[in-house]
This record gives C-alpha cells, sequence and structure tokens, in this order.
C-alpha cells in the first residue's frame, strides 16, 4: 500500500523530468535562433562583397582599357574630372556609390603620391555607417608615361 | 522509480523528439529561403564569369557558321583569340547567334545555353545588352539628329565626339560621305548629309572620352547577315560582280575612324556567300545587287535581350549582376538575371 510520502516523492521525480524538459527546449531554441541569426547574415554579406568586388575590377579594368584616364584627367584638366565621374558612374549599375582615388605616382620616389584627385557620387558618411565596403585597386602607366594608382570603392544603397 | 514513471518519461521523450524535429523544420525554413538566395547568387556569379571569360567550346563557335547548337560543349561569350585575349571582351558573332531573327540553323536557344551552363531545368535565365550611352538617330531633310544620353540617367551627354559616314547607293556603286561633330550642351548632334534620301547605311561612332559605342542605322537596303565569314541573304540576289565592301571601325591616335575595304565573295549556297578575309574589326558589309539598283547591308547586330523568358516577366525573386562588356568596339553593359524556377 503506498503511503503519502512515497506519493509527494513521486511527484517530485516527474517535476524534475518536467523541469529538464523546459531547459532542453529552452536550449534548443536557444542555439537553434541564434545560429540562423549568425550564419545567414554573414552568408549574404560574404556574396554582396564578393560580387562587388568583381564589379570594381570590371569598372577599374574598362577605365584603364579605354584611356579615359588620357582623355578626361590628363587632356582636359578643366573639367576632366567631372567627365571621369561620369563616366565611372556609366560603368557601374544603378545602385551602387563609389568613391574614385587616383594617385599620381609619376616622378619623385621619396614621394610617390606627390598629387591625388578623388570622385565620388556617395553622401557624406556612407562608406563608413556601410557594412559593407569594398576597395579594389590597379596600376596604370599611361601612354604619355604617367604612373597612376587607382583605388576604386564601392558600396550599395 | 515506478514503471508508470518510465512510461511518462518515454512518453515526455517521443514529444520533445517530435517536438523538436518540428521546431526545426519552422526555424530552418527562412534559413533553407536564405541558403536558396545566396545558391542563386552564387550561380549568377559563376555564369557571369562564364559569359564574359570563356569563349566556348569549339572556342571559334560564332563565326564557325558549320558548328550547330548540337555541336557545343561549353557555352561562353568571350572573344577566341589566337595571339591575344581580351578581358570582358565578346565576340560579336557568338553574340549575334543569340539573336531569333538570323537564319534559325544559327541561333541557339535559350534550352541550349542554360543547358551547356549546367543550370538543367531548375533555373532560369535572362541576358541583356544595354549599350553603355544611348545613341537616338532621327533623319531630317538633309541630314540626321544624334541624341546621345546616358544609359542610367537619361542626362544628355555632353561634348561626346561623333563620327558618321553615310554609306549610299549611287550609280550602281556605293558612295560615302564622311562627316565629325560634337554633342551640344543638351547632348544633340546635327550632321547634314546630301543624299540621305536614297538607299544607304549610316554607320555613327559616339566616343565620350573613352566611352565608344558605334550604331548602324540603315535606309531602304535590303537587310542580310554578317556572320564570320559570311553574308547570309533572306532572299536570293545577285550581287553584282561578286564584290563587297568592308565596314571597319578603328581607333586612330584618339579618335576613331569609319573606314572600309573592298573584298571578293564567292556564292556557296543560292543565300550564301564566302567573303574572302574578314578584317577584324569589319562592324558591317556592303554589296551591291541586281545590277546596281538595291544595296545589300549585313551588320553584326546586338540583340537587346536573351534568355528563357519572354520579355518582361521576369519573377520578383531574379537575381540580376552587371557587367561591363566590349563587344565589337561599342561598350554595353551586360545584364544577367539568373532566378530559381519553381517545379
Amino acid at each position: 500500500m503506498k503511503t503519502l510520502r512515497n506519493v509527494v516523492e513521486a511527484c517530485k521525480g516527474q517535476a524534475r523530468i518536467f523541469e529538464a524538459v523546459i531547459a532542453s527546449v529552452v536550449v534548443f531554441l536557444a542555439f537553434s535562433t541564434a545560429s540562423y541569426l549568425i550564419y545567414a547574415s554573414e552568408s549574404i554579406l560574404a556574396q554582396e562583397a564578393v560580387d562587388l568586388n568583381r564589379l570594381s575590377y570590371n569598372v577599374l579594368h574598362r577605365i584603364v582599357e579605354s584611356g579615359v584616364i588620357e582623355e578626361t584627367v590628363e587632356e582636359d584638366l578643366q573639367n576632366g574630372v567631372s567627365h571621369l565621374k561620369i563616366v565611372v558612374q556609366g560603368l557601374l549599375p544603378a545602385g551602387v556609390y563609389f568613391n574614385l582615388t587616383i594617385y599620381n605616382c609619376t616622378g619623385s620616389l621619396t614621394q610617390p603620391y606627390s598629387g591625388s584627385l578623388n570622385i565620388g557620387n556617395a553622401p557624406t558618411g556612407v562608406f563608413a555607417e556601410s557594412e559593407e565596403v569594398i576597395s579594389t585597386s590597379t596600376m596604370y602607366t599611361s601612354k604619355r608615361g604617367n604612373i597612376y594608382y587607382l583605388v576604386l570603392k564601392l558600396t550599395r544603397v | 522509480m515506478h514503471s508508470y514513471e518510465y512510461i511518462f518519461t518515454a512518453v515526455i521523450a517521443s514529444a520533445i523528439l517530435t517536438a523538436s524535429s518540428t521546431i526545426a523544420g519552422i526555424i530552418s525554413q527562412p534559413s533553407i529561403n536564405v541558403s536558396e538566395g545566396e545558391r542563386v547568387k552564387i550561380v549568377a556569379q559563376k555564369i557571369v564569369t562564364q559569359l564574359t571569360l570563356n569563349p566556348g567550346n569549339p572556342p571559334e563557335w560564332g563565326s564557325a557558321v558549320k558548328i550547330s547548337p548540337e555541336d557545343l560543349t561549353a557555352f561562353g561569350l568571350a572573344k577566341y583569340g589566337e595571339a591575344t585575349r581580351g578581358t570582358y571582351v565578346l565576340d560579336p558573332d557568338k553574340v549575334q547567334r543569340l539573336d531569333a531573327n538570323i537564319p534559325q540553323y544559327l541561333y541557339i536557344p535559350p534550352n541550349v545555353a542554360v543547358k551547356l551552363l549546367g543550370l538543367g531545368v531548375e533555373y532560369g535565365l535572362k541576358l541583356e545588352f544595354i549599350p553603355v550611352l544611348d545613341v537616338n538617330i532621327s533623319l531630317r531633310s538633309g541630314g540626321v539628329y544624334i541624341a546621345v544620353s546616358s544609359d542610367q540617367s537619361m542626362l544628355p551627354i555632353v561634348n561626346a565626339k561623333v563620327v558618321a559616314r553615310l554609306f549610299y547607293l549611287h550609280d550602281g556603286g556605293v558612295e560615302t560621305d564622311l562627316k565629325n561633330g560634337t554633342t551640344d550642351i543638351n547632348g544633340n548632334c546635327d550632321i547634314g548629309f546630301d543624299r540621305v534620301d536614297s538607299d544607304a547605311l549610316l554607320v555613327i561612332v559616339v566616343d565620350y572620352y573613352g566611352i565608344c559605342v558605334v550604331k548602324t542605322y540603315t535606309l531602304n537596303c535590303i537587310r542580310a547577315y554578317f556572320i564570320g565569314n559570311q553574308l547570309i541573304l533572306n532572299e536570293q540576289l545577285t550581287i553584282t560582280g561578286s564584290k563587297a565592301y568592308q565596314v571597319v571601325v578603328v581607333k586612330s591616335g584618339e579618335t576613331y575612324v569609319i573606314d572600309y575595304v573592298q573584298c571578293n565573295l564567292t556564292q556557296t549556297s543560292p543565300l550564301t556567300y564566302d567573303v574572302t578575309y574578314v578584317e577584324p574589326s569589319a562592324i558591317a558589309l556592303l554589296a551591291v545587287a541586281d545590277d546596281g539598283t538595291t544595296l545589300v547591308a549585313a551588320y553584326k547586330d546586338v540583340p537587346s535581350s536573351y534568355g528563357s523568358t519572354p520579355r518582361g516577366t521576369l519573377p520578383f525573386t531574379a537575381y540580376m549582376l552587371e557587367r561591363t562588356v566590349m563587344i565589337g568596339g561599342s561598350l554595353y553593359t551586360l545584364r544577367i538575371y539568373v532566378w530559381r524556377v519553381i517545379l
């Protein structure tokens, strides 16, 4: 015959089982949610950066292959920079902010970056605030023998 | 523990397992969606690389008209050269063979391209070729208006150099008229031609600080196709003297030049002629037919779109990528859409 003590002991055992079950569910949910949030966002950013990187090299390649630097920066000193901005804008898809810096490395070896110019279409602070900004660069020697170091930064709107 | 406690524990454990699998399914559904989206992005990036940097196999499939879609073992649009190879330079003949208007035995159907790209039936693909500069030509009495604007912003392109050459039929032969101009503050350039009303082919080169777009415009000409070393006619015609003129666009110094060279034709079938030698920068072929009464114009045309879906019906899940490519001396934006087909 069961005593009152036995019944109380049995209830304590069931309560422990319930505690364990609830704890397991909570731990499982916590891990699942955390892993989902972490891996999914990382993956998205990685793919976007890969594409921007390739796009950036594509644009840099086109700028140097088409002789754009010669015809804008070297030929037309007055309006060359604004024309260069239109050209770069035309080579990029809509919804991409860019910042192109061209360092003139010709001449002095002790001060290689003697002159630089900067063009872009991004509002102030966009690159600082954006989660994914890529930067690519290339060296280029123009037909006149000037050496340029081009740095193109891109981010999506 | 008593036996009923063991039974109760087993029931709870089963319930946990069932609930866990259900919850895992619910939670991982967005994750699956994200990974599918990511897979589409990866696929799109692979395709754009394949199309722009790989010539396909056989590598000369664009110009070799004997190569049919069934002979292709890999699909790529990059220009193939024995000695040189440019990055992001596409073969105009390969691009032409994506145009549904060309003779059907030369056309590469989208399902063949999709299959060769390894996409199968799971993915949809669409390509768009958009000139970097939008060049509109309109005729006026004694000349042409050329309006140049930016493809994206539609803003007028100011101070672009324009070279225009008119090839027209005159006294049974081909005459030419070469003019130069610059776009004004509205992006317009007005060029006068005396014989703009006759059978003619107008070739226009717009150069905006290194960004070049070549455009052709025909007036009353018989349209033909110029693929590889072949002139392909739509109707049976007799080419006068078996001669033709190749129109070439080359950069000489800082400016573009539109020139032409004469070449011989050899008839290989009622509708096809072989060109003895094709200039690498040839963009069009002109021939006089029917005893000097007709001008036949064959030019390398770039289709505006190509893909496995009709124009304008893209699913909202389509992922888009863009690259700037050179096709026959012109700069284009190649836009690629890839999406997962729900089966």
